[in-house]
């Protein structure tokens, strides 16, 4: 921090291409580079000193990374859109949306923080990530070796193996997607975050911000629980209690690992609650 | 680097270094004080500036980023005469304790003032949500906040 | 001649209408805060500067073995490296006591504690060079909870005792209270260490002024303390330094402490070696590191009553962890343990507060001064009691508030009733019977959701009593324009209350607030007010503002009454007019006429508070000249699956004494409640072994907008008080009090289970109701 204006953070290069395949080559020549999309969460690790890279490649002139269409039930969300225009374009189609806006911790930061950037952090605090995983989210990446499109769910459990540009997330669009956290002060990270979607018959999609330690994930056991019995009252409560002994978070200063073990299970409750009514 | 971008209105062409935030270029290179810095890493909000009309923080951008938009400060919030009927309210309801965040508070206003001037409670505390004040005038913003809306 | 007009002046003004006192209006400087003017230090900072940074210690306790500075100092963009052997004067930092190197030598005692300063060119320079000032330690054995730093042969942080301060109070037989008590319980309660935490961390910007003087900007609230300071640091003759208050982002207590004095010493240091201009600022994690913080407290309350409810006896032992240097430890176990019955008449009274230090991060002055903690344990209590008593909260402190007549822990005699003011207009204005039976209706019909009503008073000794020299000047004087200029050493730092000051002196001579200005305290034009602190500013302050303006008056008067051919003492002073006999002048003709005459109008305003006394052996007397009273209600909503506590509606009466500026009460009054209502539910420094492992606004949270309560309902009391300006009593520290003890209270209510800890996180009322439910 420099308090007085000056430079707060320590000297980088940046790299601005026009095209995804000058972007590509960059990626490629430039081994020790990253991808810096809006830099809401980079410029805050090197103003702490936490991040080495010093140099970056930024793509806000990749314009056509800032698009959202629809399309039969199905949307497709430019990296660079902020977390802002993609909650308020698809608000009516996506209820999660609504309450991932209203539970924004610092609101400003949406205006900024770009859906990418979320997906590449893969960490509990990205509240985007559990909505769109129960979404089935599947992301396309531009690489030397041409698109290659990754599920959400794969690239949280291993990224998908080479250096690449997230140019698109394609996500369905589903009326009965609900999503509840749990935080405290503006606290990016929160005590637990749960998103939970309705497929019909087909199920239910369930997914939580720290289903091992700190990395969101989907969780099986009360998805198969849950495709398999009808969503009565006795249902919801043991599928909240599933959801206790599913995940296995991590303890940190904001919470132990069995407080967000229970509350995982009560918002899960408190949704599928909702998804009866 | 050169950054090309309007602060109230008025075009700005800056030399910036690819590590210059846009709180650093708007305070030093610029004289926009009023942009005030209280953790660097976009927790307080003290930094906010409406970058084409919508709150962000300036200490997490740079400020070549910035090219191409337009900005606003407190300072160019009134009309160069008159206040702003915010900064008039937050005068009349005793909203000033050190002043440190008032500059965010009324920028985070303003953008909802200009966006939806009916706002009820929730949504005017959800946008104050970023902007930390220690001194807790979070009321009297509201305050503020309602007393322009009845006009 | 001039001083029995001022007296008779004094009588005037007491005995008729206000005109500006207790009147809304707006503070002196709100029109430059909403255009973003106020110009805060690192505002002030032009050109080239140089910049400093501390190195800090990476352990909480070891000796240092060897500082090698020679890796920092080669590198580019360094000017200096400087370790204790440098400084020029003395290697002295505590603001109060000396048991605090400005630089380590020896022995580091905390994380964090500085070692090194680094002055670079940018920065960047400094920061990175900082890294390499290579710093061998030897550590030491850490220890971090202040019962095992009591112990005979516990490692010693410094050298001398850890128990810093053995605080009694001995009153009356406290041993025969509790055997004619019919029920008698104990319990013991825990505060944590949060951080005052203001906006704008510690800076200091310092350059070099023509024939040699080091000028430093400085956010501040005491303004002598840190030029009083430096100048030994410096070792320099008291006029080769002048100290400014810049605008200030915020003091609640840290601001008054240790750390103002450290920026300003870097900042200093290095324009002393250089020359140049040099800034020095603390990063946010530094700040929240280093900065004093509230003490932690373990308080166990043993109370004895009779059946009927009325208190016997009180038996408090309170442990108060102040880290590893005392910085105002010891006064803060002071005030503390005067307060530890809470606003109660207990006949018997037995306590023990021990300052203890150890390797934590130290703990000062934080708004409140140790009256949150003892507050929150007596207040618990006393509801503990009153449920084994079968009494409701508000009949267990009818029985035994101090009402007039009533003899506090120091047997000192109470003599108003703000108190039962207070309660009486919070129970009513909160609609205490009502939402009684409304909180059970809805608590009937809902499983999850669980409502609570919970109650919390106070008594607050005013301004620094036994804690210092409680004494003010100000220095008014009027311009050719008329205009009347106040300058004093006290700060502005967010309270409002140099407002207040200017109201006074408006008032005084009949002008509008607008023709009075405040100029910045600045060591080369005010001798030293004593310390922004203790609220103390419109209480003492105003007095020494009402003395100036006194003083002007009666010069002015006497000018006036030539003019108009009257006597001084009959004239009257309004709306920028002098009257007297149906004739008038204006405020600026007679103005002149002074100016005309060589007539003088500069004064010096001056008051000191009434000496206290106590005796130390019992703490038996009266330390405080007057008391502020108040009454807390908070009414929650407890999510019994979540743990998450919502306030829902605070109701808050404060016996203000006389309010100066009502406007800026109510937002001190909700400021102050929110501020409060962290310390509650949130806020947490956390030491692990020693290390504060959430020097950061996301791991270390504070209230938002959205944790804001739907309604505070602030009530103003008046009961005037003996030593303040038109009788106001003490009220900038006050709001942050309560909070904790009344919503604690409230949970409670809603979930049966008084928590004793702080703070209320939801993990903690889940790990609480969990318990209680097994």
């Amino acid at each position: 921090m420099s308090m007085q204006g000056y430079l707060g953070i320590p000297r980088i290069e940046v790299m601005i291409p026009s095209s995804v395949e000058e972007a590509l080559n960059l990626l490629q020549t430039h081994p020790d580079a990253e991808i810096l999309a809006a830099g809401t969460h980079i410029i805050t690790q090197l103003t702490l000193g936490a991040k080495r890279t010093r140099k970056y490649i930024d793509i806000n002139n990749l314009h056509h990374l800032r698009k959202i269409s629809h399309h039969k039930g199905v949307a497709t969300v430019g990296s660079l859109v902020t977390h802002q225009e993609l909650a308020s374009t698809l608000i009516n189609h996506v209820p999660a949306f609504t309450t991932f806006l209203q539970k924004y911790s610092s609101p400003a930061v949406a205006n900024r923080a770009t859906v990418g950037g979320s997906i590449m952090l893969r960490s509990a605090g990205e509240d985007l990530i559990p909505i769109l995983l129960t979404l089935d989210a599947e992301l396309s990446f531009a690489t030397p070796e041409g698109v290659k499109n990754v599920p959400l769910t794969a690239f949280l459990a291993g990224g998908f193996g080479g250096r690449g540009l997230l140019q698109t997330i394609s996500f369905k669009l589903n009326g009965s997607c609900f999503f509840d956290k749990l935080w405290m002060g503006v606290s990016r990270i929160p005590l637990i975050s749960v998103a939970v979607s309705s497929e019909g018959d087909n199920g239910v999609r369930v997914a939580v911000s720290h289903k091992d330690g700190s990395t969101p994930g989907r969780v099986a056991t009360v998805e198969k629980f849950l495709s398999t019995h009808v969503l009565s009252e006795e249902v919801v409560e043991k599928a909240s209690r599933l959801m206790m002994d599913s995940i296995n978070p991590e303890s940190d200063v904001l919470a132990s690992s069995w407080y967000r073990r229970r509350v995982a299970g009560v918002l899960l409750k408190r949704l599928l609650q909702n998804l009866r009514r | 680097m050169k950054a090309e971008f309007m602060v109230n209105d008025v075009k700005y062409v800056v030399e910036v270094e690819p590590n210059e935030r846009l709180s650093d270029v708007l305070r030093r290179k610029l004289g926009f004080v009023s942009v005030k810095e209280g953790c660097g890493v976009g927790d307080c909000g003290l930094c906010i500036v409406l970058l084409d009309g919508k709150p962000v923080n300036s200490c997490l951008m740079l400020a070549y980023q910035a090219s191409g938009h337009r900005i606003t400060t407190v300072e160019g919030m009134g009309d160069g005469t008159r206040l702003h009927p915010l900064q008039q309210a937050f005068i009349d309801v005793g909203a000033v304790q050190c002043g440190f965040c008032i500059p965010a508070a009324l920028l985070v206003l303003k953008h909802l003032h200009d966006t939806k001037p009916d706002a009820d409670r929730e949504e005017v505390r959800h946008a104050l949500r970023s902007v930390l004040c220690r001194c807790g005038s979070y009321i009297r913003f509201e305050e503020a906040f309602k007393q322009v809306s009845r006009r | 001649m001039s001083e029995e007009i001022a007296r008779r002046f004094r009588e005037i003004l007491e005995a008729r209408e206000f005109l500006i006192v207790g009147k809304k209006v707006a503070r002196v400087d709100a029109l430059d805060a909403v255009l973003g003017k106020p110009l805060y230090t690192a505002d002030l900072v032009s050109g080239k500067t140089l910049y400093v940074k501390a190195v800090r210690s990476k352990i909480p306790h070891g000796y240092i073995r060897k500082i090698d500075t020679s890796p920092a100092a080669s590198r580019q963009g360094i000017v200096k490296v400087l370790t204790h052997r440098d400084i020029p004067g003395v290697n002295d930092a505590g603001s109060l006591i000396s048991d605090r190197p400005l630089l380590a030598y020896e022995k580091v005692r905390h994380i964090g504690e500085a070692v090194a300063l680094v002055v670079g060119e940018s920065l960047e320079a400094a920061e990175e060079a900082a890294d390499h000032v290579e710093v061998d330690y030897d550590p030491l054995p850490v220890v971090t909870n202040p019962r095992d730093a009591m112990k005979p042969g516990a490692p010693r942080i410094q050298d001398r005792d850890n128990i810093v301060t053995h605080f009694k109070i001995r009153k009356g037989d406290v041993e025969k209270g509790f055997k004619e008590s019919d029920v008698v319980i104990e319990r013991t309660y825990r505060t944590q260490f949060i951080t005052g935490l203001p906006l704008e961390t510690e800076i200091a910007y310092s350059f070099l002024e023509e024939g040699g003087r080091i000028t430093c900007i400085v956010s501040t609230q005491n303004l002598y303390d840190v030029y009083n300071k430096v100048v030994k640091i410096l070792g320099v003759p008291g006029e080769k330094l002048r100290v400014i208050q810049a605008a200030t982002g915020g003091g609640f207590g840290p601001k008054s402490d240790e750390t103002p004095i450290d920026v300003a010493a870097y900042a200093c240091l290095a324009t002393y070696f250089t020359g140049k201009p040099a800034l020095a600022a603390f990063s946010r994690s530094e700040a929240m590191t280093v900065q004093c913080k509230r003490h932690p407290f373990e308080i166990t309350n043993m109370v004895g009553a009779r059946n009927d409810g009325k208190l016997l006896a009180w038996r408090s032992t309170l442990i108060e962890d102040t880290g590893a240097y005392i910085s105002k430890g010891h006064l803060v176990i002071g005030r503390a343990t005067f307060h530890c019955t809470g606003p109660y008449e207990v006949p018997n009274v037995w306590a023990d507060g021990y300052c203890v230090l150890t390797n934590n991060t130290m703990a000062g002055s934080t708004r409140g001064f140790g009256a949150p903690q003892a507050h929150f344990a007596a207040e618990m209590v006393l509801n503990e009691l009153a449920e084994e008593l079968g009494l409701s909260p508000l009949e267990i402190r009818e029985i035994n508030m101090l009402r007039p007549g009533s003899l506090t822990a120091t047997s000192q005699k109470i003599e108003d009733d703000g108190l039962l003011k207070c309660y009486q207009r919070a129970v009513e204005a909160s609609e205490w019977e009502k939402r009684v039976r409304e909180i059970r209706e809805f608590n009937r019909a809902n499983k999850v959701l669980k409502k609570g009503i919970g109650i919390a008073m106070l008594y607050h000794g005013n301004t620094l009593g036994p804690e210092g020299d409680d004494f003010a000047t100000v220095i008014t004087y009027v311009e050719r324009d008329g205009k009347v200029v106040v300058q004093t050493g006290l700060t502005e730092y967010g309270t409002g209350a140099l407002t207040s000051l200017a109201i006074v002196t408006a008032e005084t001579l009949g002008l509008p607030l607008s023709m009075v200005k405040l100029e910045r305290p600045d060591t080369a034009a005010v001798p030293n007010a004593g310390p922004t602190v203790a609220s103390r500013t419109t209480v003492i302050g105003g007095q020494a503002a009402l003395d100036a303006a006194l003083k002007i008056r009666a010069t002015v008067a006497q000018v006036a009454a030539k003019m108009l051919s009257a006597n001084p003492a009959d004239l009257e002073f309004r709306d920028g007019l002098v009257k007297a006999n149906g004739r008038t002048v204006t405020w600026n003709e007679v103005v002149n006429q002074c100016f005309e005459e060589n007539i003088s109008l500069r004064v010096v305003g001056y008051y000191i508070a009434p000496p206290t006394k106590w005796d130390p052996e019992t703490g038996q007397g009266a330390p405080y000249n007057q008391y502020t009273y108040g009454a807390l209600v908070a009414e929650v909503t407890v999510d019994t699956e979540t743990g998450v506590v919502k306030v829902d509606r605070l109701t808050a009466a404060y016996d203000v004494g006389r309010a100066i500026n009502p406007l800026g009460l109510v937002a001190v009054y909700e400021g102050g409640s929110i501020m409060g209502q962290g310390y509650a539910l949130m806020e947490k420094i956390v030491h692990d072994d020693g290390v504060v492992i959430n020097p950061n606004l996301h791991t270390y949270v504070i209230p938002t907008a959205s944790d804001t309560p739907d309604e505070i309902r602030s009530i103003i009391v008046e009961v005037k008080g003996s030593m303040g300006v038109f009788g106001a009593k003490a009220m900038g520290e006050i709001p942050v009090v309560l909070p904790a003890a009344s919503i604690a209270a409230a949970v409670a209510n809603a979930t049966g289970i008084y928590i004793r800890e702080l703070p209320l996180t939801p993990q903690r009322v889940l790990e609480e109701l969990h318990k209680s439910r097994q």
